[in-house]
């Protein structure tokens, strides 16, 4: 029984465990070779979060609506 | 133009480290404020000349830098050849600095410089210091030699605008169905840096923030001497849709977060602009490096007010497959000490160990697959610091 569990356990050690592994290599080498590619955000120029602007009355969205249309009929939606 | 020193007559250089127009002869400092416009010596311009002519270029090489400007350098005489976005260089005769005078007042004159506050030791220094502490370079470029350093002011536009946009995105849920998403929005962005010289890669420059604006002082020609700089040569046109790309980057960044998926792409876009006041023109202070490996110029640049390094460089093989082989080990067994419970499970029960076993196997794939977004994000980034377009920037100048 002990030897049928260390069985499946290396079964599962095994397919995470070389999986994990690589990902902490490339997350090193992320961390290592690539430097300053943290860049500014969203949050360090907005003065505060996007504002909704409603479907009635607003000219962008109607746009969006004919694009929407226009995509619907060419049948890539 | 090139500002000379009232002991000795010596080019006066701008210095970071004190802020002031230094004259390397007799050491003497004057804070660029106090230095009177009278008796400065301007060069004008003399011929304009093709690249070909200027620097014996063939082909598309050629047609990358178009024309040359030929002035006499204030201090012996030799020729200077500068594109047509220079401001300031180098004579490569007797190495004082040049400003070409009659190019910062004729075209757009700068509103604003950040100073250099990082020197040239400094930044390789940095450099220096970054790479120590990394396992998996290389030593040939831990003990990199540079073949240039070159402080070059950058063209900026600092933007504040209302921008307005309507999106429709396309995203995979759970990496497998097709959704659609679509959100119009607007947003107030104050005080976004856009860098606004054509020649220079966007995706390197965005990097190098943040800038601390407060640091921005009005502009005065002195500052630029000792350095090498460009001036925008961005049209109201290109200048409005180099915003536009920068400030919807931002704004597709924060809509992105609230998407519960993958592949997330817009299929359409409608970006207004509204400023809230004209764009300020200022002039940026940035290092580049340069140094070769492999026969590949590798290209670092150093943020001159922060000392932000940005930048990717190639891994080590042989420590490469020796780090990846020691992280599998590792978790291998550590995963399956505490797997034994779930084996214990399995013993006798066939469907748990088929269940188990598939989910290790597809979940160690997926992970493997999310893994290489790290991995990738690092090679993009070894492409751009290897990028022709930003060694051909920084060694087409003089000096």
């Amino acid at each position: 029984m002990l030897l049928t569990a260390i069985f499946i356990a290396l079964v599962v050690g095994i397919c995470f465990g070389y999986s994990l592994g690589a990902v902490a290599t490339f997350k090193k080498v992320n961390k290592e070779n690539n430097m300053g590619d943290c860049k500014n955000s969203f949050r360090d120029f907005a003065e505060s979060d996007i504002t909704i602007i409603s479907k009635k009355d607003n000219v962008a969205y109607s746009e969006l609506e004919n694009f929407k249309r226009q995509y619907h009929d060419t049948g890539m939606i | 133009m090139a500002t000379f020193c009232t002991a000795c007559g010596t080019p006066l250089i701008y210095d970071p480290m004190s802020q002031a127009m230094l004259c390397k002869n007799c050491g003497k400092k004057i804070a660029p404020e106090n230095i009177e416009t009278e008796g400065r010596e301007y060069l004008e311009d003399q011929e304009i000349i093709s690249a070909k002519e200027a620097f014996g270029l063939k082909g598309t090489e050629c047609y990358e830098m178009a024309d040359f400007n030929v002035y006499s350098c204030s201090s012996c005489g030799g020729e200077i050849i500068i594109n047509g976005t220079e401001a300031s260089t180098y004579c490569i005769y007797c190495g004082n600095p040049s400003i070409v005078f009659s190019r910062v007042s004729r075209l757009r004159k700068p509103k604003y410089i950040m100073p250099f506050k990082i020197t040239k030791g400094q930044a390789e220094a940095i450099l220096r210091k970054s790479l120590s502490g990394n396992t998996l370079i290389p030593e040939k470029i831990k003990n990199f030699r540079p073949d240039m350093i070159r402080g070059i002011y950058i063209p900026y536009h600092i933007v504040s605008a209302e921008y307005k946009d309507a999106l429709f995105m396309e995203y995979k849920e759970k990496m497998v169905k097709t959704r659609y998403h679509e959100i119009a929005g607007k947003c107030v962005f104050k005080n976004v840096p856009v860098e606004s010289s054509s020649r220079l890669c966007d995706g390197i420059s965005t990097k190098l923030e943040p800038y601390y604006l407060k640091d921005l002082v009005p502009f005065d020609e002195d500052y630029l001497t000792g350095f090498y700089s460009d001036m925008t040569d961005l049209s109201a046109d290109k200048l409005n849709m180099t915003v536009k790309r920068r400030l919807h980057q931002l704004f597709f960044e924060r809509i992105d977060k609230d998407i519960k998926g993958e592949s997330n792409k817009f299929l359409y876009t409608n970006p207004t602009l509204n400023y809230l006041k004209e764009p300020d023109y200022a002039m940026l202070p940035v290092w580049f490096i340069t140094f070769f490996y492999d026969n590949k110029p590798h290209t670092i640049l150093v943020n001159g007010q922060t000392g932000k390094v940005v930048g990717a460089f190639p891994w080590d093989k042989k420590k490469y497959e020796n780090s990846l082989m020691l992280n599998m080990i590792l978790y291998t067994a550590l995963i399956s000490m505490i797997s034994l419970p779930v084996g214990l499970l399995c013993y006798g029960n066939v469907p748990l160990f088929l269940l188990v076993f598939f989910i290790s196997f597809f979940g160690g794939i997926f992970a493997v697959a999310q893994g290489f977004n790290y991995k990738q994000k690092t090679l993009d980034m070894i492409k751009q610091t290897q990028s022709q377009e930003t060694m051909v920037f920084v060694k087409r100048r003089q000096g």
